[in-house]
C-alpha cells in the first residue's frame, strides 16, 4: 500500500508541484473562511468569536423560514432566474441563427463584436446608464409615447420591476450565447445543407430540419448549465437596480442576505440564508453537470 | 452568393434590417452616454440629448481629471488587473494542465478536480471572508483585492477542455524528444493555446475591472478604491463630489451638472474594455467554444 | 505599434508590481506617528492639560464627501489634528473613513464581527446594545467623571434622560452625542421663492389653500408641484397637515405617540393616516406628486427641485444647504430659491411640529483602548472649539477648524450642545438685523453669521445654507421658535431608542412601504389599507407596539 503511494509520488510529482500556488491560495481564501459556516448554528458573539459563541442549533434556521419575506425572496430569486434562462437562451440562438443567415464575413464580425460588448460593461456602470434610459422621461418611454403607449415604470413598478432584471440581462448577455451557437453552426457539414438544396429544401427547411435539430444538445447543455445557478440572480444587476418599493418582487436570496447581515448586523441569520442556498445550490449544481454528462456526453470538470 | 428568389431577396433585407436595430439596441445606451458626457448642462436636464452632443463641452471629462479621485482609482484598477490577471493566468495554466490529464496519467486528478468544484458550490459568507482578511492583514491592500479567486473555477475549466481536446500526439511527440512536462508546457502547449488564454485572460481582465463589491468590502481608505468602487459611490454622491470645488462650484454647475459628470466618468470606466475587447474578441470562437461546448 | 504595445504592458507590469509591492503591509489611513498605544498616566490637572507623553488613538468614522481641505492638509495633518496634538498630547489615526457616509453602519457592523475594534467610534443603539451583549465596550464612568469638561458634564442636567440609556447598572457604557435641540426637529413645506412672492405670497393655513397654490404652479411654472423620493420619507413629512405623525421608512423606523385610549401606537396605525393616504393618492391623480415619483432616489428628488420641475419640497430645517446653492447656480437666478412655511391643515388650525427622540447615535470606547481618559480630553476639546462662549480663537485657526464642512473632521469625537442651536440662532439673528456682532460668542455663530451675511451682501450661493436656517425672518428656525416658544409640538411617546424586541423584526416597514406606494398610485384602493395594516401587526408590528407599551407606556 505504501509502496504504491510512494510510486505514485515518484510520477506524479511534477503535476503535484505544478499545482501547488493554485491549491495554496485557494486554500486560504476559498476554504480558510468555510469554518464561518458554524456561524450558522450559533447566536455569534463578536467578543467570543467562533469558537466561544453559544450554540443555537437550527434556531436561526427556524427563523428564517418563519419570515414571510425570506420565502417571498426564494420565489422571486427562482422566478427572475429562470425566464431570464428562458428569454437569454431564446434570444441567442434565434440571433445566431439571424446571423448564420448573412453571409457576407465582414458585416457578420461586426455584427458579433457589437452585441457582445454589453456582456463586458460592469452592472455598476450598466445601472448608471439604464436608470437614466428607462426613466419615466428616459429615452426608451419617449419612443414609447411616440409611439402612442403609455410611459411605463421599469424601475419603481413591481409589477414591471422583475421583467425589467429579465430584459436587461437578457440584452447584456445574449452575446454570449450567440458567439457559441454561431460556432456551432460554422462547424456544421455544408454538405448536409448542399443535399437538402438538390432535395428542393428552402432556407426555412433548411433552418428547421438541419441547423436547429443540430443545435439542440448544446442547447440543452448551455441551458443545464444555467440551470445549476439558478439560486444566484445576479446579485450585482439587483443591487444596483432595485429599490425599497420594488423588494417585493425584486428580492432575490443575494440582496436579503446582503442586507441581513451587513446592514442589519444579524451576521447569525445571514449566514444561515448563505449557507440554504449553497446546499440547495450544489444539489442543483451537482445535477446538471451530471445531467449535461449523461444526455449531452460533456463533461464540464 | 446569389439571389435565386425574389422571396429570398426580401428575407435576407429583412434579416438584415432585423439584425441592425439589435446591434443598433446595444450599441446605442453606449452612444447616448458618451452624447451625455459631451452636453451642456441644460439640454440634458430639459431631456433634449440623444445621441448627438448639444452645446459641445469637455467640462465633465476635465472635471474628471482635475479632481485627482478619478485617475486614482483608475489607476488602483489598471494595478490589480495586471497583477490580477498575470496571476489568474498563472494559476490557470499551472492548474487547468495537470487536471487535463486523465486519472491514469495522474493518479490524484479527481481529488483535486473536487478540491476546486467544491469552492464552487460552498463558501463561508461575507462575514468569515472579511475576518480572514482582517486576520492576514489585507485589509486595505491591493492584494486583498487580487489573492483571492487566484483560480477562477469555471474559466479554469474552460482552459482545461480546451487541452483535452488537442490531440494527444502533440504532447507525445515532444516528449519522446526528451522533454519533461515544464518543458512541454513552456514551448509547445503555451504557443497553442494562445486563443483559449487570450480569452481566459480578456474574461479574468473583465471581472478584476468590473468588480466593485470586494473594493468596497475591503478597501478602508476611499483613496484605494478601485473604479468601479469610486463609480458605485458616484451613483449616489455626485454633487458632494462637485462641491469640492470649493468655490468655483457654482460658476461650474452652469457648465455640467451630475448627469453629464457621471456619463464622462462612465464612460471612462468603459473605455479600457472597448479598447482591450476588439484585440481579443478574434480569439473567441477558438478559444471560447472549443473549451466551453467541446467535450 | 505590436511592439509598442508589448512594451507598454510590460512596462505597466513592472511599475504597478513595483508599487504594489510597497503597500504589501496595509498602510492605515492616518499614519501612525510618533504616539504610544500602552497606558500612559493622564497628567494631573483639568482636562486640557496635555499628555507629556503623545499618546495615540485609533478611531473610525463616516464623513460627508463634501469636506474641502486647505492645500497640503489631509486627514492626518489639518487644524484639528494640530490641536490635538498640541493642546492635548494626543494623535488620532484611522483605521477607516467613509467618505460619502454611505456605506458607514455596513462597515462598522463587519468591523464588530471581527472583534478587533478601533480604540473609540460612534454607533447606534442596536449596535451599542450588541457590543454591550459581547461584552466589547468598557465601563466610562471613571474617566468620564475625571477628564471631561464641565461643560459636557452639564449637557446631563440639559438633557437628563438620554444618558440614562447608556448607563447600565449605574455604569456609563457610551456618552450619547446630544444633539442641537428640539428647535432642529420639525420639518416645513418649503417652497420656491420667486414663485410664492408672484402669487402674493399668500398664506397658507387649510391644504385646499395650498392645493389651489400647486395647481397655479403647476399652470405657470413646473411639471408638477411636490418633490418627494421612492423611501417615501419625504412624502411622510407632510403627516403633521393630516394630523398624523410619521417616521422615516428608509430607516425602518416609525413614530411612535399615544392614540386617544392612551395607547402608544406607530404612526401609520392611527387613524388619521388613512386621510393623508387620501390626500396622497388624490394628488398622485392630480398631478401635485410626480407620476415618476417612485422613480426618484433621495439624489433624484433633489435633481428635480433644483431644475425647477417642482416647486415644493417637503424637508427639514436644513434645506438651505441642501438644494438652495444649487438652485440658484442652475437657474442664474438669485431669487430661485426655496424658503420655509408652516405645513397647513386640513381645517386651516395650528400645525404641530414633529419632536422625535433625537439620539440616534453613542460614541462608545471598546475594551481594548488603553487610554479612555485621551478620549474624554478629546470630546472636551471639540465641544470646546465649537460651542465654548469663551473660546478664542483667531480668524486662521476659525477658518481651520470650520471651513471647508471641516467642522465634523473629528467625527466620534463630535459632542453637541442640546441649546447650542437655539441661543446661536438668536444671537445671529440678532446680529444680522442690528449690524452689532459683538454677540456672537461661538465659533458656531460667527460661522452661521459669517455665512449668511456672505449671502445678504455678496449673493455667494454657499452663504444659502445659513441665511434660510437663521438668517431672516421666517427662516427654518424662525419658524421652529415659534412652535417651541407656543409648545406647538408633538412628542414622540418613545422617548428613547426602540426596545430590543424591535431587532428580532425584520423589515416591517416594507409592507407598510410597499402597499402605501400602491394606494398612492391608484393600484390599490384606500380602503384596502386595514388588510395591510393587518399584515404589518401580524408580521411583526404587533410585536413591536407591545414592546413599546411594555417599556414606555403608562
Amino acid at each position: 500500500m505504501q509502496g504504491k503511494i510512494v510510486d505514485r509520488l515518484r510520477k506524479d510529482w511534477p503535476w503535484l508541484l505544478m499545482l501547488v500556488p493554485g491549491v495554496v491560495l485557494t486554500a486560504i481564501f476559498s476554504y480558510g473562511p468555510i469554518y464561518g459556516i458554524v456561524m450558522a448554528f450559533q447566536d455569534y458573539n463578536p467578543g467570543l468569536g467562533f469558537s466561544r459563541s453559544p450554540w443555537v442549533g437550527m434556531e436561526n434556521f427556524k427563523l428564517i423560514f418563519q419570515q414571510a419575506q425570506f420565502l417571498n425572496t426564494i420565489r422571486n430569486t427562482f422566478f427572475i432566474s429562470i425566464f431570464k434562462i428562458i428569454f437569454g437562451q431564446t434570444a441567442s440562438v434565434i440571433f445566431a441563427l439571424q446571423l448564420n443567415e448573412i453571409r457576407q464575413n465582414g458585416p457578420k464580425r461586426v455584427f458579433q463584436t457589437i452585441v457582445y460588448i454589453p456582456n463586458f460593461v460592469s452592472w455598476v456602470i450598466m445601472a448608471g446608464i439604464l436608470l437614466n434610459l428607462l426613466a419615466t422621461d428616459g429615452i426608451v418611454n419617449q419612443v414609447l409615447k411616440a409611439l402612442g403607449g403609455k410611459p411605463i415604470q421599469f424601475i419603481s413598478n413591481r409589477d414591471v420591476f422583475p421583467w425589467t432584471l429579465i430584459f436587461t440581462d437578457m440584452w447584456k448577455t445574449f452575446g454570449f450565447g450567440t458567439v457559441v451557437y454561431l460556432a456551432t453552426m460554422t462547424s456544421i457539414d455544408p454538405e448536409l445543407y448542399e443535399s437538402a438544396v438538390i432535395d428542393g429544401a428552402g432556407r426555412w427547411r433548411q433552418t428547421f430540419s438541419i441547423t436547429l435539430p443540430l443545435l439542440v444538445p448544446i442547447i440543452i447543455l448551455m441551458t443545464v448549465l444555467a440551470l445549476g445557478n439558478v439560486l444566484s440572480a445576479g446579485f450585482d444587476q439587483v443591487y444596483n437596480l432595485y429599490s425599497p418599493a420594488v423588494y417585493p418582487t425584486g428580492d432575490i436570496i443575494d440582496t436579503y442576505v446582503y442586507r441581513l447581515g451587513l446592514q442589519n448586523g444579524k451576521y447569525a441569520i445571514g449566514t444561515a440564508v448563505g449557507l440554504f442556498k449553497s446546499v440547495v445550490s450544489s444539489v442543483l449544481i451537482s445535477t446538471s453537470l451530471i445531467i449535461s454528462y449523461k444526455f449531452a456526453g460533456y463533461r464540464v470538470f | 452568393m446569389k439571389f435565386r428568389t425574389k422571396g429570398q431577396k426580401i428575407f435576407t433585407v429583412i434579416n438584415y434590417i432585423l439584425v441592425i436595430f439589435v446591434c443598433l439596441s446595444c450599441f446605442l445606451p453606449l452612444l447616448n452616454t458618451l452624447a451625455i458626457s459631451f452636453s451642456a448642462p441644460t439640454y440634458v436636464a430639459a431631456g433634449e440629448v440623444y445621441f448627438l452632443p448639444k452645446g459641445f463641452t469637455t467640462q465633465s471629462y476635465a472635471f474628471a481629471m482635475s479632481n485627482g479621485k478619478f485617475l486614482r482609482a483608475f489607476w488602483v484598477s489598471i494595478k490589480r488587473c495586471v497583477l490580477g490577471v498575470g496571476l489568474n493566468l498563472f494559476c490557470m495554466i499551472t492548474t487547468a494542465y495537470p487536471l487535463s490529464k486523465s486519472k491514469q496519467r495522474f493518479g490524484a486528478r479527481n481529488f483535486f478536480m473536487s478540491f476546486y468544484v467544491f469552492t464552487m458550490l460552498f463558501g463561508g459568507g461575507l462575514v468569515p471572508w472579511f475576518i480572514l482578511m482582517n486576520n492576514l492583514k489585507l485589509l486595505n491592500s491591493i492584494w486583498a483585492l487580487v489573492l483571492p479567486l487566484a483560480v477562477p473555477v469555471s474559466n479554469m475549466a474552460i482552459l482545461m477542455n480546451f487541452m483535452r481536446s488537442l490531440p494527444p500526439e502533440i504532447e507525445e511527440a515532444a516528449s519522446i524528444d526528451g522533454a519533461g512536462i515544464f518543458r512541454i508546457l513552456w514551448s509547445v502547449l503555451l504557443p497553442i493555446l494562445k486563443p483559449s488564454l487570450a480569452t481566459v485572460g480578456l474574461f479574468s481582465f473583465v471581472n478584476h475591472w468590473n468588480d466593485w463589491f470586494q473594493g468596497a468590502l475591503f478597501m478602508n481608505n476611499p483613496n484605494n478604491y478601485p473604479l468601479q468602487t469610486y463609480l458605485q459611490t458616484l451613483l449616489t454622491n455626485f454633487r458632494d463630489l462637485l462641491r469640492q470645488s470649493g468655490s468655483d462650484y457654482y460658476s461650474l454647475l452652469s457648465r455640467m451638472n451630475e448627469q453629464t459628470g457621471r456619463a464622462a466618468q462612465l464612460f471612462m470606466g468603459l473605455l479600457p474594455i472597448l479598447v482591450v475587447y476588439p484585440f481579443v474578441q478574434k480569439y473567441f470562437t477558438t478559444g471560447l467554444v472549443m473549451g466551453s461546448v467541446k467535450g | 505599434m505590436k511592439k509598442l504595445l508589448t512594451l507598454g504592458i510590460a512596462l505597466l507590469m513592472i511599475l504597478s508590481s513595483v508599487s504594489a509591492l510597497a503597500e504589501f503591509t496595509p498602510v492605515p489611513v492616518g499614519e501612525v506617528g510618533t504616539g504610544t498605544r500602552e497606558y500612559v498616566e493622564p497628567p494631573e490637572g483639568d482636562w486640557d492639560t496635555p499628555y507629556t507623553e503623545i499618546v495615540n488613538i485609533r478611531t473610525v468614522k463616516g464623513q460627508g464627501a463634501d469636506v474641502v481641505f486647505e492645500a497640503g492638509e489631509d486627514q492626518s495633518n489639518n487644524e484639528w489634528t494640530r490641536g490635538w496634538y498640541n493642546d492635548l498630547g494626543i494623535e488620532v489615526s484611522y483605521d477607516w473613513i467613509d467618505e460619502g457616509n454611505t456605506q458607514y453602519t455596513q462597515k462598522l457592523n463587519m468591523t464588530i464581527a471581527t472583534g478587533d475594534l478601533p480604540d473609540v467610534f460612534r454607533c447606534n443603539y442596536i449596535q451599542f446594545r450588541q457590543l454591550m451583549k459581547a461584552g466589547l465596550i468598557q465601563d466610562l464612568t471613571e474617566v468620564y467623571n475625571k477628564y471631561t469638561s464641565d461643560r459636557i458634564r452639564g449637557y446631563e442636567e440639559t438633557d437628563p434622560d438620554t444618558i440614562k440609556l447608556t448607563t447600565i447598572d449605574g455604569k456609563i457604557y457610551g456618552i450619547p452625542i446630544y444633539y442641537y435641540g428640539i428647535i432642529d426637529n420639525p420639518r416645513y413645506m418649503w417652497v420656491r421663492k420667486d414663485w410664492y412672492e408672484e402669487e402674493g405670497s399668500p398664506e397658507l393655513k387649510t391644504v385646499e389653500d395650498f392645493e389651489n397654490l400647486a395647481k397655479t404652479m403647476i399652470e405657470k411654472h413646473c411639471s408638477y408641484a411636490v418633490a418627494v423620493d421612492n423611501t417615501l420619507d419625504y412624502l411622510f413629512m407632510t403627516g403633521p397637515m393630516f394630523d398624523v405623525y410619521l417616521g422615516q421608512p428608509s430607516q425602518g423606523s416609525y413614530f411612535w405617540y399615544k392614540d386617544d385610549d392612551g395607547r402608544i401606537k406607530a404612526g401609520i396605525a392611527h387613524e388619521e393616516f388613512k386621510t393623508a393616504l387620501e390626500y396622497w393618492a388624490k394628488w398622485y391623480q392630480e398631478g401635485i406628486l410626480s407620476p415618476d415619483f417612485m422613480n426618484y432616489d433621495y439624489n433624484g428628488m433633489n435633481e428635480e427641485v433644483v431644475t425647477g420641475r417642482a416647486a415644493f419640497h417637503p424637508f427639514y430645517q436644513w434645506e438651505g444647504w441642501l438644494n438652495n446653492p444649487n438652485l440658484v447656480a442652475a437657474q442664474q437666478n438669485e431669487n430661485a430659491y426655496l424658503i420655509p412655511l408652516q405645513f397647513p391643515t386640513i381645517d386651516g388650525s395650528q400645525v404641530l411640529g414633529q419632536v422625535g427622540f433625537p439620539n440616534a447615535d453613542v460614541i462608545v470606547v471598546s475594551n481594548t483602548c488603553k487610554n479612555p481618559a485621551a478620549v474624554m480630553k478629546l470630546l472636551s476639546y471639540t465641544d470646546k472649539i465649537m460651542f465654548d462662549p469663551t473660546t478664542v480663537l483667531t480668524e486662521e485657526q476659525f477658518k481651520g477648524f470650520t471651513d471647508g464642512q471641516r467642522e465634523h473632521l473629528p467625527g466620534a469625537f463630535e459632542i453637541l450642545d442640546p441649546q447650542a442651536d437655539m441661543i446661536q440662532f438668536e444671537h445671529v439673528l440678532y446680529a444680522i438685523e442690528s449690524g452689532d456682532t459683538s454677540e456672537l460668542f461661538t465659533s458656531g455663530m460667527k460661522k452661521k453669521y459669517g455665512d449668511s451675511i456672505s449671502w445678504i451682501e455678496n449673493k455667494e450661493p454657499g452663504g444659502l445654507g445659513a441665511f434660510c436656517q437663521q438668517g431672516f425672518e421666517g427662516c427654518s428656525y424662525d419658524l421652529a421658535k415659534y412652535l417651541i416658544d407656543n409648545d406647538y409640538l408633538k412628542r414622540t411617546d418613545m422617548w428613547g431608542p426602540s426596545p430590543e424586541a424591535f431587532d428580532d423584526t425584520v423589515n416591517t416597514m416594507d409592507i407598510i412601504s410597499i402597499g402605501v406606494s400602491e394606494i398612492i398610485m391608484g393600484i390599490r384602493p384606500v380602503s384596502d389599507y386595514d388588510d395591510i395594516l393587518a399584515d404589518w401587526y401580524a408580521n411583526g408590528g404587533q410585536i413591536m407596539e407591545d414592546a413599546v407599551n411594555a417599556e414606555y407606556g403608562d
